[in-house]
């Protein structure tokens, strides 16, 4: 009996043991496979993770341009300050939600564009559609009828066609919607009170100022006080001890186990694994992560903003290491998939007193969220020095002679055709074929300093830089 | 092969000078579109040169006498086939007159019966002057403040001695806009139960 009892307790004690054994084999998976693809997160190792600080997603959010139209063919282009006029227009919008009777109902692109041309308006003009729900969710904004018509928005308007109206529209899905409020309020005259048009840019139709069909604006004349300023890669700056610190941000407690690979041309990659991670930092300043992502919850627009803020903030700065202050904004954003996984790409784009910096190719920053979690980040942050010349203002080739010293090299290059045979051809198609024309400093390849430069975006996705002043192609790109 | 190259070599230079004349006139008046009426208080001049030269381009407003002085012309009932008259009484009587600032004759009438009445032209501030040094340029002005009347864009193509060459003119009518009519353009939305199965139909067959 005894003998027997103590066999019992012999293989109780063996089930435990066995227990226990996979138990651990199971929390020794969990804490290798998980924490490799970053979803088993360890407290942070690094004191500047715990102090940055993460931008609010809302302040990334701001207007390519706010647009008022004359109602006469003439326009008003307002491209700085413009976030005021945003949150006004989401007042505006959170107010109208809030009344019982409003309702959202489908317009045509027609009716859409008589109301912005025929009439005096607003528009509010985004680069990128934000999913009207989430942007709902965002500003508190109630959900009235009819709302679940509109999946996206990137451009918010006004006009006197209809003043007691919100029109929401997602022009590259060529959707169009109205907001319609019962009440007998005026809100064009709410949101336009306060601006002097005056001392707007004023512009017209392509087609207006150059001949044609082409209704996209181009400014009429500008005057800026723009100057060349030199300008280097933020890791000019950085120390290998910092370089080293950011990698061991991004690849947290595995460190220890990444290997570290220099090309023949002093590119540095940090690599954990089999490639699930890696992390590049090229001799030019670049910095390159990517990221193997598992299977997770897809976040959404602002949560996966939000995620990448973040990341950015935990593993860098938001703002320059140096020089003079850069303000970054969300220049662009797509949703992509990968299998089953789905998120964000997103652009951010860089200001300096409230210029944009383009660059000829790419972006200062890059970054993907997929399923939650980051899985590309590029980083091209630049200094610009501070000090250097200083003009007053004064004209600037107005883009009207840009096109027309230009459309040859224009048209040979989107064409592929070297020998333009007929000249009002060739200048007709670029005149039909610009989608937007804007100022700003540009960084190009091989030049140590950002140049004045006018911006020129064709509808085929080519880009073009000619000088502020001389109005000479200095580069292009896609 | 030698004959090739020669081929292709004139062929070039032929392309090259030829392409050169290919836009038709010196100058053409792009904006204000000629004899068209405008509902704004602001005047868009766009001119395209298309040839290395220098032209003067000067804004008119047509004035009409009342008692001794001149007054903007009454350009209410006007349409753009009278401008079409009106221009080219105006153009006569320039020719015949050899002066832009004379008086334009009357006998031509109108669609409202009317004939066309005397017009005088005043100049709207200096005459610019713009120089284009390539094959393509663009003279662009916005003239604000403009008050409902008729108006006359004049480009005159000068050669290096500054004797004018041609001449090229857009006769426009400025209106005021009417009173907008708000609720043209959106019939008044649908409420309640009518919006509702709407849009359950368009969830459903989405």
């Amino acid at each position: 009996m005894s003998q027997r009892k103590t066999d019992r307790i012999e293989h109780l004690k063996t089930g435990i043991l066995v227990v226990l054994f996979f138990t651990t084999i199971l929390l020794l998976y969990l804490l290798w496979s998980l924490d490799s693809q970053s979803r088993f997160r360890l407290p942070d190792i690094l004191s500047q993770r715990q102090a940055a600080e993460t931008p609010e997603a809302e302040r990334m959010l701001l207007p390519d341009r706010v647009i008022y139209g004359l109602g006469d063919g003439s326009y008003r282009l307002k491209d700085s300050d413009t976030t005021e006029t945003l949150e006004e227009c989401l007042l505006a919008l959170r107010e109208i939600s809030g009344e019982s009777d409003a309702s959202i109902t489908e317009i045509t692109a027609e009716q859409y564009g008589e109301a912005i041309r025929e009439y005096r308006s607003l528009a509010i003009n985004f680069a990128y559609a934000i999913p009207y729900r989430e942007l709902c969710a965002r500003w508190e904004i109630p959900r009235v009828q009819g709302a679940e018509l509109v999946i996206g928005a990137d451009t918010l308007a006004f006009s006197q066609a209809s003043a007691q109206s919100i029109f929401i529209a997602e022009r590259r899905e060529n959707k169009y919607y109205r907001l319609y409020s019962q009440r007998d309020v005026d809100l064009f005259s709410v949101m336009t009170e306060q601006e002097d048009l005056s001392k707007l840019t004023a512009c017209y139709t392509v087609g207006t100022i150059l001949g044609g069909e082409n209704d996209r604006l181009i400014p009429l004349s500008a005057e800026s006080n723009l100057v060349p300023l030199r300008w280097y890669e933020e890791s000019e700056e950085t120390s290998q001890d910092v370089r080293r610190t950011l990698a061991e941000a991004l690849f947290g407690e595995n460190f220890d186990f990444v290997r570290r690979i220099t090309d023949t041309f002093g590119n540095v990659t940090y690599m954990y694994g089999y490639g699930q991670k890696t992390f590049t930092q090229r001799v030019d300043g670049v910095l390159e992560y990517k990221n193997e992502t598992s299977e997770g919850a897809a976040g959404g627009f602002f949560r996966d903003l939000e995620t990448a803020l973040s990341f950015v903030s935990a593993h860098g700065t938001w703002g320059s290491l140096d020089g003079r202050e850069l303000r970054f904004f969300l220049r662009d954003a797509r949703a992509v998939s990968a299998g089953k996984q789905e998120g964000y790409r997103f652009w951010f784009g860089a200001k300096m007193l409230d210029q944009t910096i383009y660059y000829e190719s790419g972006v200062p920053i890059e970054i993907e969220v997929l399923d939650g979690q980051i899985s590309y980040y590029r980083r091209d942050v630049i200094s610009v020095e501070t000090g250097g010349e200083t003009y007053g203002f004064r004209p600037v080739q107005d883009p009207a002679n840009v096109i027309a010293r230009n459309y040859n090299h224009i048209y040979n290059v989107m064409t592929g055709n070297m020998l333009a045979v007929n000249e009002e051809s060739a200048f007709e198609y670029v005149a039909q074929a610009v989608e937007d024309i804007r100022m700003g400093l540009v960084r190009i390849a091989n030049d140590d300093r950002l140049r004045p430069a006018w911006i020129l975006a064709t509808e085929s996705g080519q880009v073009f830089y000619f000088s502020l002043y001389e109005a000479t192609p200095i580069g292009m790109g896609k | 092969m030698k004959r090739l190259r020669q081929f292709t070599a004139v062929l070039f230079v032929v392309l090259m000078f030829g392409t050169g004349f290919a836009f038709a006139g010196a100058a053409a008046i792009v904006s204000p579109a000629s004899n068209t009426i405008i509902y704004s208080d602001s005047l868009l001049v766009s001119v395209k040169v298309t040839e290395p030269k220098t032209v003067r381009i000067t804004a008119y407003e047509e004035k009409q006498a009342s008692g001794d002085s001149l007054v903007s012309a009454n350009v209410s009932a006007i349409t753009e086939s009278d401008l079409a008259i009106i221009a080219s009484a105006k153009t006569e009587g320039t020719a015949a007159e050899g002066s832009a600032d004379m008086a334009t004759t009357a006998s031509a009438s109108l669609s409202d019966g009317s004939t066309v009445k005397s017009y005088t032209s005043v100049a709207m501030g200096d005459t610019a002057s713009y120089t284009c040094n390539s094959s393509l340029g663009f003279y662009t002005k916005q003239i604000n403040d403009v008050t409902p009347g008729l108006y006359r864009i004049q480009v005159e193509t000068v050669d290096s001695e500054g004797g004018v060459t041609e001449v090229v003119q857009s006769m426009v009518a400025v209106k005021a806009k009417p009173v907008e009519v708000k609720s043209d353009i959106f019939q008044a939305p649908q409420t309640g139960a009518l919006q509702f199965l709407q849009t359950l139909l368009r969830n459903i067959f989405r």
